[in-house]
């Protein structure tokens, strides 16, 4: 079953055309890449799914709902959330507070429910910090609850980014650059991270540049050049593809698939 | 620790509620009065800056409550206990109107925007001699009437009619910034892109925030036509909202007591150099700089640190990092 699907999708911004007439579907249960050099309109796709930007034209189907122009939170509401390319985290606040913010959708509290502290609200704390406890152990934060984001190293960082977006119970999450900036050790926990992730039943689309792992955990894979479609398929038909090597892979990259 | 902080506090009011028994000087009577309204002026105002929104019109939104309810009462023949809860509503209205106009736009065109009001409101209470009393204001407003038979019109008496709504505020502020609200305006204030995209409708939480506080300083704008009985068009200036943002940078921007501490203490300080006020502008400024480069977490930053020095070298294990 097709979770998000994109129809014709073009951003233009000025005289620039950043993606042009973009289709791409993902399944549910898949892990699904977005992959071409920098510039190609990857994060531009993102910004438009999650409500950042209106597309010029085209429509973003999630669940077989249109949610194009939705904006952020109610694209959220729809249990489709992403991560940023520059790491984002609530950099004051703590660990735990950061995931628990994650789940503000499934806390439902009113306005009265916080001043006069209801036993509803007490228990919807507790039942949420402790989901955030649990996802912090699963990203491997479990022994930072109590630190301030912005004293996590980068790789924790983007481990907490996860977290938060894992905190709302999406059934979709898409990836800008997971892995940027770790280490190999980081990458391999990350992708264990991912895969399991998807078999709790999250459908991922990702952005990524490092090539060994989107080939490794993807099982399909959309190719953007300039803003335009280059190529779709599962990691092997990429990598044999032509005109994907020259625009991006670099031709010492075929016998690698 | 929380039944402890319930009992410190307690043991503060009644402190406080027992200060016009034990002190015989209706001066200072009167000063601390005036001291329990700049409070209650900026919680409220910490509140909305909580959020990352730097009203610089809060001081206007309270020269709405005080000549909306003075004018009503001066110029309409209006019980005062009538006229109180229309000039609150009206700054709550005014802020709720403009709010969804203007925060759309975010970051540093909030302070704009306020800046532009204040400046507005000042003028526009300054046009009209009838009902606003124009450059000259209102003079000579009555005090508040009897509240339940209770006459209210000692210094006494309207010492603990502000105290009251003070403390009102100051328990409303710390319900709201310790609860999940308060997690949320702070995840906000830390990122808002990141606060929309776990689901948070900004928007409506700005606005939210930024109307509970123009209430706040709608009350007090009504709290000092009863304390000073007159309300002029220089009463609540650009310049009153600023020394907000200095008590709460000096008492400490991110803890609930910072506010109340930078308030007081500055307030006193105001009240020793008072026959040097020409000079006041200025230490505000040096103590502002001094409390953004040299003791970051204002006072009560200084004070925690203390603290965890102290339990450091007695060698103690506490955690310094509180989650709320």
């Amino acid at each position: 079953m097709a979770l998000l699907e994109i129809q014709g999708l073009t951003k233009k911004f000025g005289g620039l055309t950043a993606v042009n007439n973009f289709d791409m579907v993902v399944e549910k249960g898949e892990i699904a890449g977005l992959i071409g050099p920098n510039g190609a309109g990857k994060t531009t796709v993102f910004n438009t799914i999650s409500g950042i930007f209106k597309p010029s034209s085209g429509k973003v189907l999630f669940k077989g709902q249109d949610i194009t122009g939705f904006s952020p939170h109610n694209v959220v509401r729809m249990g489709l959330v992403r991560t940023f390319q520059i790491t984002t985290v609530f950099s004051d606040l703590s660990v735990l507070e950061n995931i628990r913010l994650g789940s503000h959708l499934l806390a439902k509290l009113s306005f009265w429910d916080d001043l006069l502290t209801t036993p509803y609200q007490r228990r919807k704390e507790k039942e949420l910090f402790a989901k955030a406890a649990t996802l912090a152990e699963f990203l491997g934060l479990g022994d930072k609850t109590n630190e301030l984001a912005k004293n996590l190293s980068h790789g924790h960082q983007r481990a907490l980014e996860f977290a938060i977006a894992l905190a709302s119970d999406p059934e979709m999450v898409l990836l800008d650059e997971p892995v940027a900036g770790m280490s190999s050790e980081e990458t391999q926990e990350m992708m264990r991270i991912i895969r399991a992730t998807r078999d709790r039943g999250v459908t991922v689309l990702l952005v990524e540049h490092d090539m060994k792992m989107v080939m490794n955990i993807c099982t399909n894979l959309y190719v953007l050049n300039f803003g335009n479609k280059l190529a779709e398929g599962n990691p092997q038909q990429i990598c044999a593809n032509e005109s994907v090597i020259s625009a991006y892979l670099g031709s010492e990259y075929k016998p690698k698939c | 620790m929380k039944s402890l902080k319930f009992l410190l506090f307690s043991a503060l009011v009644i402190l406080l509620f027992l200060i016009p028994v034990f002190v015989d000087n209706l001066y200072w009577i009167s000063v601390f009065t005036k001291w329990w309204i700049y409070i209650l002026l900026t919680v409220s105002f910490w509140l909305i800056m909580s959020t990352g929104q730097v009203n610089l019109a809060h001081a206007g939104f309270a020269a709405i409550g005080g000549y909306i309810s003075g004018a009503l009462v001066q110029s309409y023949g209006w019980n005062s206990w009538a006229a109180l809860p229309v000039g609150v509503l009206t700054a709550g209205l005014i802020a709720l109107v403009l709010g969804y106009i203007t925060l759309r736009i975010t970051g540093i065109y909030f302070i704009i925007m306020s800046v532009a009001l204040a400046g507005f409101i000042q003028t526009i209470f300054g046009i009209w001699d009838h009902p606003f009393g124009g450059l000259v204001g209102l003079q000579s407003l009555p005090h508040p009437d009897a509240f339940l038979g209770i006459n209210l019109s000692s210094r006494p008496a309207l010492y603990y009619l502000i105290l009251i709504c003070m403390l009102l505020v100051v328990i409303l502020v710390y319900r709201i910034y310790y609860s999940s609200m308060g997690r949320i305006f702070r995840g906000i204030n830390s990122s808002d892109r990141l606060a929309e995209h776990v689901g948070i409708d900004i928007m409506k939480y700005k606005v939210m925030v930024f109307v509970i506080g123009c209430l706040c300083a709608g009350l007090g704008g009504v709290l000092f036509t009863y304390y000073t009985s007159t309300i002029v068009p220089t009463s609540f200036t650009l310049t009153q909202s600023t020394y907000y943002i200095v008590y709460c940078a000096v008492g400490g921007l991110l803890v609930f007591p910072g506010p109340i501490i930078g308030t007081l203490v500055l307030c006193y300080i105001s009240e020793l150099i008072k026959a040097y006020a020409e000079y006041q502008n200025i230490i505000f400024s040096v103590l502002l700089i001094a409390a953004m480069l040299l003791f970051k977490g204002g006072l009560y930053g200084l004070y925690q640190r203390f603290i965890n020095w102290i339990s450091h070298v007695t060698k103690r294990n506490e955690t310094p990092v509180k989650s709320i």
